[in-house]
């Protein structure tokens, strides 16, 4: 289990992570989401113990990271620029890796290595995009740290790629409780995967809760008010993150579960009222767009 | 899974391995330099020498001694250009550490399973192996070669043993400070610009000094430059500075040699070693603290950035200001207002241009003007210090009771010219400064003080006195030394009182003297004309009474007369190897030179034949002989023959717009003659200047 | 199931679910007979082995498929499980039904045109 606690870190006046305490959970799989520039490869850069905290702490299986070579052996970190040796191939990095880490394992490196059509004697500087990455990918797997930290982990995959990468996360995960903590900018490509979402914005953590808990936290309502009296009974009982009206027709957004909201709409008159599905893109624009205009930051922490 | 987990992380050979194969060609390049450079050429050199050793048909003998001579040469303290050895240590500290420079690498590297220090201390080793290790090597293979073609002994193997000591001293230091270089910076450019300051600064600020002290103090003495600084860089070349190769035939190893370059290297190498173990506990000090985040910046602290700018700045502005100077060429309200004005602008400029490489930034060149200001006020106020010595170094002369000794060196005394093989090859007047050994007596107080006094004084720098040079040794160790200008006038008593010292005389007569005459040459006097030639082994007998009429030379005799003889031994091809004068009141040394058929009289008009004398002054150049036997014997009694002129005197004593050459009767030579001042011959002047007297 | 429809609003652990409800009572899935393991199920949709735990954790709840420790998991027998779904369709059925009173639609319209629908 990685933990960090009221995390704080500086570059000059720019809080790149402030104030962030978040729980990854062993076996689970982690995703951390934000804008570009909200500090997502900082704060991976400080799970790594690339980067020192200013304020706080990380605790990876209830040490500390930093500088700290037998947690250090658990994980391995994949930035969105992994570096390769000039010249190198990838039989070459692996035996380097394989020299590092204790569980590195040759024999399914190679094979990996094989099923992903990645010609081991090749010059990784020739590679495209995409296959770097790859490469990079297959390291990680193959050198069985329980934590995998990925950085824009699909950024450069294609389609293809990306279920071959999932997969390899699924039976690792099963096998031997692999914990793959993933970053990205765009929430779709991990919406799926993950167990739990991190929100980074400006550095602080807007949100980190369940995946499925937030879905279920939030609704979409359209509804034709009966009248104005009803409209403000209504908004006087739920908590409405924003409400958006065309001629008479209000999409709202309600901060609860579908139960509490099909209750409180019957309570009140409605011509009409609808419960629609809400991707969890919506969920976030709605929460940062609330967050923005409110100026300070929350923190959630997990329990 | 896998077949064979190993819990226990990376082994430090494999870390080492794994270092080695990123820098292969680091490795590739020392192993090829250092076999070349030792080994490589010295087979070449002494197999080179052995072939044409029996062209020229040297004897066995000759041809071991030149093998010798080209192995210490080569491997020995005295080698070359043993500053490779700090080029290797600055470039192997950057190229290991350079990864702290790459965002990209950081990530890869320190979220490795690697403890930072162990790391750390992993390339360190790694570092100094890949130098020593082939150092080593070429050493030892050099011996073997050297063995093999007969040119080693016992002696040079300690010799090259040191050498090797020496030259892992230099590459250390110069490595520890690459480090640093490298933990005060986070870009390769600028590191290496770091590590360049580092390795420079000291030489830097000693060379602006050096050059401001002998613009503006007046009684600046040149000679006294220091051996060693700080840096392994102007350290490198300790050995060579003090001790310059010689030839084959006098410049060999000795015993006795060696254990002088050994002690004399003691305090450079702990200065070496301290300079290495200060910058290495800092280095790592650095390393532990360092932000991963500092990659890229170019000077990682502020204080570094400080120090760097205004270092630079001031630096820049003083050698501004005396490029300006030497437009001038001497001092006045004008050159002083150009010169501030230099030095300003020189600071501006690099101070902004520090800090446009800080930044990488060109608007940034104005940045933290105060800085620039920084810079400027210091330059200014190192200039003030130079130009209105405000140290007192013109009017330094010691506390009596702080010195030890003193030694006074004059350039219009005569002083033996050195004939033992020095290894140090030090001049007359080095030597004279080194061994001299007054005791600092009023007199000699009185003395310098008159002779500080008027060389601060003397604004043209061609003075109406005698140009000397004195040199306090404090009992603190430290050495004084200045330029001065005895006056003319200067007190005969005061003078007789240093002059007529056995200290000061000893330097004019080399204790050693009879011993260092060669066997095959001769004793030879002159009056300035004639020579007499005389047995070598006449030398003990001369050199004894020399020293007993010795203590007749004073300051008064010396600048009221001139002597009537010189006195001197000769090599073969008959060229005059060193001449000491005979005053008259040598009483010993003539009674010697009569018994022994050498003695010589002074030439009078009735040895002369006829005179030719010139006159070139500024409007014309004119000659004429005389054989009027009056006006030759005026001629004559009016000068002083050339190589009679003595010591203690100045342009002052003669007028050295007419010469004369002096034909001698029956055949007996010529002899070039000086006149005295006021004493030329009025007819002369009539017949060559037009000019009555 | 071997492919997750990404487009569909529902959860993964959701689709997984109804996919399995609807093999299991048509009798695609035999009682007793043995389900994937979460291993190779997730690796087979490629998605995350707690999504599946999850389906498979909500079909136990729902008494579609039963556990045995170091075994895996197995297809439940029995006729609960159509009853179950009988219960399921008539709340849908009520559901439709307020729906129809809400708008004030008269059921018996709809039932009629149900009975136009084709198949």
């Amino acid at each position: 289990m990685i933990e960090t606690m009221h995390l704080e870190k500086s570059f000059g006046h720019i809080r790149a992570v402030n104030d962030v305490t978040l729980t990854m959970a062993d076996g689970e799989i982690f995703g951390l989401v934000g804008t570009n520039g909200a500090g997502k490869s900082t704060f991976l850069r400080l799970l790594a113990g690339v980067l020192r905290p200013d304020g706080g702490e990380i605790l990876v299986d209830q040490e500390k990271i930093w500088d700290n070579p037998a947690r250090k052996a658990d994980l391995f970190f994949v930035p969105s620029d992994f570096y390769f040796f000039p010249n190198a191939t990838p039989q070459e990095m692996g035996a380097y890796f394989a020299a590092l880490y204790p569980k590195f394992d040759r024999a399914r490196y190679e094979k990996l290595l094989r099923e992903f059509g990645i010609d081991r004697t090749r010059r990784i500087q020739e590679f495209s995009k995409g296959m770097k990455r790859q490469t990079a990918i297959l390291l990680g797997i193959s050198s069985g740290t329980k934590y995998l930290l990925l950085d824009e982990t699909f950024d450069g995959l294609d389609p293809l790629m990306r279920q071959q990468v999932r997969t390899l996360f699924a039976g690792d995960m099963a096998e031997r409780g692999l914990t793959p903590i993933l970053t990205s900018h765009d929430l779709r490509d991990i919406e799926d995967l993950c167990d739990r979402i991190g929100l980074l914005h400006a550095g602080g953590i807007l949100l980190s809760e369940d995946l499925a808990g937030l879905r279920e936290g939030m609704q979409k309502v359209q509804v034709v008010f009966a009248s104005e009296a009803d409209r403000a009974a209504l908004l006087s009982k739920v908590s409405v993150k924003s409400d958006k009206k065309r001629g008479k027709l209000e999409t709202i957004l309600v901060e609860a579960n579908r139960e509490q909201t099909e209750a409180a709409f019957r309570a009140v008159g409605t011509v009409y009222f609808e419960i629609l599905p809400l991707t969890l893109e919506e969920v976030f624009i709605s929460k940062t767009e609330g967050m923005k205009s409110d100026g300070d930051v929350r923190t959630d922490s997990l329990d | 899974m896998a077949m064979s987990e190993r819990t226990a992380l990376i082994s430090s050979r494999a870390l080492q391995k794994q270092i080695t194969r990123r820098r292969l060609w680091l490795v590739a390049v020392t192993w090829l330099f250092c076999l070349l450079w030792y080994p490589g050429a010295l087979a070449t050199l002494l197999a080179g020498t052995t072939q044409s050793a029996a062209v020229e048909k040297l004897s066995h003998e000759q041809l071991v001694r030149q093998c010798l001579y080209l192995v210490s040469r080569r491997l020995g303290l005295r080698q070359s250009l043993p500053v490779f050895a700090v080029v290797f240590g600055a470039v192997i500290a950057i190229q290991g550490f350079s990864y702290l420079f790459s965002r990209e690498k950081l990530d890869f590297y320190e979220s490795q399973p690697v403890s930072r220090m162990r790391r750390f201390w992993a390339i360190f080793w790694n570092g100094f192996a890949l130098f020593e290790i082939p150092l080593l090597v070429s050493f030892l293979l050099s011996a073997l070669v050297a063995r093999a073609m007969g040119a080693m002994n016992g002696m040079l193997l300690r010799e090259v043993g040191f050498s090797f000591l020496q030259l892992s001293l230099l590459f250390v230091s110069s490595y520890a400070l690459g480090l640093l270089a490298v933990m005060l910076t986070g870009q390769l450019i600028t590191a290496i610009l770091m590590a360049a300051v580092l390795l420079s600064a000291d030489w830097i600020f000693f060379r602006i000094a050096d050059r401001y002290a002998s613009l503006f103090f007046r009684t600046y003495y040149y000679g006294a430059r220091p051996n060693m600084l700080l840096s392994p860089l102007y350290n490198s070349d300790f050995v060579n500075r003090l001790y310059p190769v010689n030839t084959a035939e006098n410049g060999g190893m000795t015993e006795d040699l060696l254990r002088e370059l050994v002690s004399a290297l003691k305090v450079p190498d702990l200065v070496l070693l301290g300079v290495m173990a200060g910058a290495l506990v800092l280095a790592v000090l650095l390393y532990r603290v360092r932000r991963a985040e500092g990659a890229g910046t170019a000077v990682l602290y502020a204080p570094a950035r400080f120090l760097v700018r205004v270092g630079a700045g001031a630096a820049a502005g003083l050698y501004a200001g005396q490029l300006v100077y030497s437009a001038f060429g001497s001092v006045s309200s004008l050159s002083d207002v150009v010169m501030i004005f230099a030095i300003l602008a020189g600071a501006v400029l690099a101070a902004g241009i520090a800090e446009v490489i800080f930044a990488s930034d060109f608007r940034k060149f104005f940045q933290g003007t105060w800085q620039i200001a920084l810079a400027g006020v210091l330059a200014v106020l190192v200039f003030a210090v130079f130009r209105y010595d405000l140290t007192g170094y013109d009017r330094l002369v010691p506390a009596r009771q702080s010195v030890k000794s003193c030694a006074l060196y004059v350039y219009s005394e005569n002083y033996p010219s050195v004939t033992t093989y020095d290894a140090r090859q030090l001049d007359s007047e080095e030597l004279v400064l080194e061994t001299m050994s007054l005791e600092d007596t009023e007199a000699f107080d009185q003395m310098a003080r008159d002779a500080m006094a008027a060389k601060r004084e003397d604004a043209s720098g061609i003075g109406d006195g005698y140009e000397a040079v004195i040199r306090y040794r404090l009992w603190s160790g430290r050495t004084i030394t200045r330029s001065v200008l005895i006056p003319k006038g200067e007190d005969p008593a005061v003078m007789d009182a240093v002059v007529g010292t056995k200290a000061y005389r000893k330097v004019l007569f080399p204790d050693n003297w009879e011993a260092q005459v060669p066997a095959d040459a001769r004793l030879v006097s002159s009056n300035g004309a004639e020579e007499r030639y005389g047995n070598r082994s006449l030398a003990e007998g001369f050199a004894e009474n020399y020293r007993k009429d010795l203590v007749k030379y004073t300051y008064s005799l010396a600048s009221g007369t001139h002597p009537i003889l010189t006195v001197g031994a000769t090599g073969e091809d008959g060229d005059l190897d060193e001449s000491f004068p005979v005053y008259a009141e040598y009483t010993n040394t003539i009674a010697f030179l009569k018994q022994n058929d050498l003695y010589l009289e002074p030439i009078t008009g009735e040895d002369v034949r006829a005179a030719a004398v010139s006159y070139s002054g500024d409007d014309a150049y004119q000659s004429t002989t005389y054989d009027d036997p009056d006006q030759v014997q005026q001629i004559t009694a009016a000068g002083v023959p050339m190589t009679l002129l003595g010591s203690w005197k100045d342009y002052a004593d003669y007028d050295f717009s007419y010469s004369a050459d002096l034909y001698l009767k029956n055949g007996a030579g010529t002899c070039s003659l000086y006149f005295l001042r006021d004493r030329v011959p009025d007819f002369v002047k009539e017949d060559l200047a037009g000019t009555q007297s | 199931m071997s492919v997750i429809d990404y487009r569909d609003a529902r959860p993964i652990y959701e689709q997984i679910t109804e996919r399995y409800k609807t093999l299991i009572l048509k009798g695609a899935l035999l009682p007793d007979e043995q389900m994937p393991s979460v291993r190779s199920l997730a690796m087979e949709l490629a998605t995350n082995p707690n999504t599946v735990q999850k389906a498979y954790a909500e079909l136990e709840r729902q008494g579609f498929i039963y556990t045995v420790r170091g075994r895996g998991n197995f297809v439940s027998g029995g006729s609960q499980l159509l009853e179950q779904k009988t219960k399921e369709l008539a709340e849908s059925l009520h559901a439709l039904q307020k729906e129809a009173a809400d708008l004030g639609i008269d059921w018996s319209r709809v039932e009629e045109k149900a009975g136009e629908c084709h198949d």
